[in-house]
């Protein structure tokens, strides 16, 4: 939401940090109540909320079986 | 007796020795053969002894040897131990407290227990006493006021805490507290009391008040208690068992324990050769 | 280098000093986001000064304007004379001045940008009026008259004349929007569920005539009290239209406002500061309790608020449960091992998922999967109007749920491992069931962490907006989702949400200056509620934490 506000929530591609963007999840939020149950549209959109997921599982599993590790190494003490 | 003392006076290298004479006029609590691991680590080695009805039993032994081990199995505390294994049987009165189907609950009643540090609850001094009669179902106000007096008198409380049972169970000293635990312990009327070091935590005079408890205490219930003082073992108990790494390896009167060891381990432990 | 300074290095000293160059940074951040956020949003209410002023424009011409000043920025001439504005050659800035001249319907727009170096005079005239008006915005100009049934009043005192009438148009519009709101709105219910119960005895095949009768005569009896409330309605209605003002504006037109559609009128200049101060927190009481007009442009938020509280608190009771026997039941029964631990992992894991995928997850398996079965099953009759079968109260609080579910979980847990197992043995040692020993003991003293974690998720709930936009909240809800009619609480309506308010009004309104500090303002109102939350959840924290204090040593 944050995000949404921010950056001017525009659809633009540019490797310029001062342009405006829109974040997966801003789109998401944006787009989701105009589409239709069951269009392509819709699904999409399901599809770009499962590939956000994927990627924090991805971030976050990661940092835990770091986090397990590091917490056996240093249990002794 | 048993035919398991029996067969272990037998025996005829005596890795253990109950005294031959012993005689006990009623057997509260009767170990046959008892095995107990903690995982592969053997901790208690074939274990038989028996334990008098409303007599004080007292365990000795050096660190590690198994004593409080072996008191935890009689509530089967060990329980909340996953990688504890037992084998054989203790007989409570003549019904094995190891059988699958035992009311475990129920059991933990009978068989109450005081630990080495004073583990009130954060409640206040009545509600503490209370909490085991409330468990139980007693719920009726008059009958709990005199459950909870006629336990703290029990314990030699009374006097201290009578005007404050609605404060913290925390405002009382370690010695009160544990006189404290040791009500609400009796407040269930157990028909066994264990006691695992009760003293350890305590000063000398919270300590001494709290062996003339046990003396007390001892005309109704059946006592066992842990501890590494010896003296104190001399002083309290009636029978003791000396124990070492996880073998019962002497038991009979403690007059005859202290004063004629038959083994020549309980020999150099009592004269202090190795702690 | 020098050794002092490498000892100084070498001692430490440096991070220190970093690190509390980046704690007060925090500090100041807050507190300047804090601070612009109330000064902005307290600003709305206070009674701003009105200005008559002479503008002069390049051909000599002279215009009048009254209004607020709103905003001022300095701009470079240069824009100004690419504008096509004549400025004075070594002028190289011009300070320009936002003006709010209301006056829509007169006008055509709000807000006019006035040039400084353009204004011959400017003076505060005590007479100027400003009017709050139920449509077209504010209204700025003089009072010249005071007229009923269209007959202009002599009167001497015009001013007073017309605060007593409006003050009377208040009580009609009390007892309008009562008959209105209340009592036709009950009728309308009543008659919506006759149908619906009718609908599904036509489902069902059951024809009973006795209890068609029965529908009939209760249609009856409400289309009867309805018409009967319609007279009074259109009584309270005329009686309303009687009175109306002539104001005329800066530039010297005479317009007729209908004392109907007038909400409030003050004359700023005139008031001393206990008036104005009466004024601020007339209008600051009207901010929270009244309901939005002119497309959440104006008025006040009290469907939001009322939203919000009402949804943090349907998800606090729905978290709670859930994340405390979770937790207990992965510390406490469960053999600890591969699966629990993995259970702890995924527990993890759903704590920093984007709360935009709870919505769509939210969306996809609540909303249509469940509420679509829902309504196939329960709800027939309504169909194919949805029931439950689209966003609402309830789905949006389960979302949130699940959103703070991790931490509730996670915070129960910690509180658990810091009991002492002493007590845990203790307790069992005296005859107790494990679960005895959890409800009569463990529970109690792991409550302030469960009260940590139930903070810690209401503090998360009440500021998410991304997932509440896909389950529920709507910009203006008909009716709040609980109110007078049974079953009282409405678990499938949609309701408004102070977060969206804000996001909806300052991004996606018509008119984007006139509610600019209208959007502070509620930003100020979401901030207060949650410190309020917040804090009443502490102050129960603390006072669990000071009954098990002990056990701390």
């Amino acid at each position: 939401m944050i995000v949404l506000m921010a950056t001017g929530n525009t659809p633009l591609m540019d490797w310029n940090i001062f342009e405006g963007m829109r974040t997966l999840a801003a789109n998401i939020a944006v787009e989701m109540p105009e589409s239709e149950v069951g269009s392509s549209h819709y699904r999409i959109l399901f599809l770009a909320a499962l590939v956000l997921f994927m990627f924090t599982f991805v971030v976050n599993t990661g940092a835990e079986v770091v986090r397990q590790r590091l917490r056996e190494k240093y249990s002794s003490l | 007796m048993s035919e398991a003392m029996n067969s272990q006076a037998q025996s005829a290298e005596a890795e253990s020795v109950i005294h031959p004479d012993l005689t006990l006029d009623d057997v509260a609590v009767q170990v046959d053969d008892l095995d107990l691991w903690y995982d592969t680590n053997q901790a208690l080695k074939k274990v038989s002894l028996d334990i008098a009805e409303k007599k004080v039993t007292a365990f000795i032994g050096p660190s590690g040897c198994g004593k409080s081990t072996l008191l935890r199995c009689f509530n089967r505390l060990n329980d909340l131990i996953d990688i504890c294994r037992v084998e054989g049987e203790i007989k409570l009165h003549g019904q094995n407290l190891l059988g699958p189907d035992v009311d475990v609950a129920e059991l933990r009643r009978r068989v109450g227990m005081v630990f080495q540090k004073p583990n009130p609850f954060p409640k206040s001094i009545y509600e503490n006493v209370a909490y085991g009669l409330r468990i139980q179902g007693m719920n009726k106000r008059r009958q709990l006021d005199e459950t909870v007096e006629w336990a703290l008198r029990g314990a030699a409380l009374w006097d201290e805490v009578k005007d404050r049972l609605n404060d913290t169970a925390f405002g009382l000293s370690g010695g009160q507290q544990q006189r404290l635990v040791i009500a609400r312990a009796i407040a269930v009327q157990p028909e066994v009391i264990l006691l695992d070091e009760p003293c350890s935590a305590l000063d000398p005079i919270s300590t001494l008040k709290v062996e003339e408890l046990i003396n007390e205490l001892k005309r109704d219930y059946t006592i066992i208690i842990v501890t590494h003082n010896m003296q104190q073992a001399a002083r309290v108990s009636d029978y003791t068992a000396f124990m070492y790494l996880g073998e019962l390896i002497e038991f009979g009167e403690t007059d005859q324990v202290f004063t004629n060891p038959r083994m020549k381990r309980t020999e150099d432990y009592i004269t202090g050769r190795y702690g | 280098m020098n050794p002092g300074i490498r000892q100084w290095i070498a001692s430490g000293a440096p991070w220190v000093w970093l690190n509390a160059a980046a704690v007060s940074a925090c500090i100041l951040l807050v507190a300047g986001l804090l601070a612009l956020i109330a000064w902005r949003g307290l600003g709305h209410f206070w009674p701003a000064p009105v200005y008559e002023v002479v503008l002069t424009n390049d051909s000599g011409v002279n215009t009048t304007l009254a209004g607020i000043e709103r905003d001022a920025e300095v701009v470079p001439a240069e824009r100004l004379r690419e504008a096509g504005m004549a400025i004075d050659p070594d002028v190289d800035e011009v300070r320009r001045i936002l003006f709010k001249t209301g006056n829509r319907d007169v006008t055509g727009e709000d807000f006019v940008w006035i040039i400084e170096p353009a204004i011959a005079l400017k003076e505060r005239p005590n007479n100027l009026v400003v009017v709050e008006r139920t449509e077209w915005g504010a209204f700025i100009g003089r009072l010249i008259a005071v007229r009923e049934d269209g007959v202009t009043l002599a009167q001497s005192d015009a001013w007073q004349a017309f605060l007593e009438r409006l003050s009377r148009a208040d009580a009609l519009r009390v007892e309008i929007k009562q008959l209105e709101t209340d009592e036709i709105g009950s009728v309308n219910y009543q008659l919506e569920r006759l149908r619906l119960n009718e609908r599904r005895m036509e489902i069902d095949g059951a024809d009973d005539k006795a209890q068609r009768a029965d529908i009939e005569a209760e249609r009856e009896n409400l289309a009867a009290r309805y018409a009967s409330m319609e007279e009074a309605l259109i009584r309270l209605n005329e009686e309303i239209q009687r009175d109306s003002v002539v104001m005329r504006t800066a530039d010297g037109e005479e317009v007729e406002l209908p004392i109907s559609t007038i909400l409030d009128a003050w004359r700023p200049n005139d008031m001393n500061i206990a008036e104005k101060a009466g004024h601020y927190v007339h209008k600051a009481w009207g901010f929270v309790s009244d309901d939005p007009r002119e497309a959440n442009t104006e008025g006040g938020i009290f469907p939001a608020i009322y939203g919000t509280i009402l949804m943090v608190l349907l998800m606090s009771v729905l978290v709670t449960p859930l994340g405390v026997i979770a937790a207990v039941y992965l510390k406490e029964y469960a053999k600890q091992g591969l699966l629990t631990r993995t259970i702890r992992i995924a527990v993890n894991n759903l704590a920093g998922v984007p709360s935009i995928v709870y919505g769509v997850f939210g969306l996809g398996f609540f909303v249509y999967t469940l509420g679509g079965s829902l309504d196939r099953l329960f709800f027939p009759e309504a169909l194919p109007s949805p029931t439950f079968g689209t966003g609402g109260l309830f789905w949006a609080s389960l979302t949130l749920a699940l959103l703070t579910l991790p931490v509730v979980i996670v915070s129960t847990e910690e509180g658990l491992a810091r009991i002492p197992r002493t007590i845990r043995e203790g307790s069992l040692a005296l005859g107790a069931t494990r679960w005895e020993t959890l409800w009569q003991t463990v529970l109690p003293m792991a409550s302030p962490a469960i009260m940590t974690g139930m903070i810690l998720a209401v503090a998360r709930a009440a500021g998410e907006v991304a997932p509440l936009m896909l389950v529920g909240v709507v910009k203006l809800a008909p009716s709040l989702p609980l109110d007078g009619n049974y079953p009282f609480l409405h678990p499938e309506r949609k309701f408004m949400h102070l977060g969206f308010h804000i996001y909806d009004v300052g991004f996606q309104s018509p008119n984007v200056e006139a509610a600019r500090p209208l959007v502070y303002a509620t930003a100020l109102l979401l901030v207060i509620v949650t410190i309020l939350l917040n804090l009443l959840a502490i102050r129960i924290r603390n006072r669990l934490r000071e009954k098990y204090r002990g056990l701390e040593i």
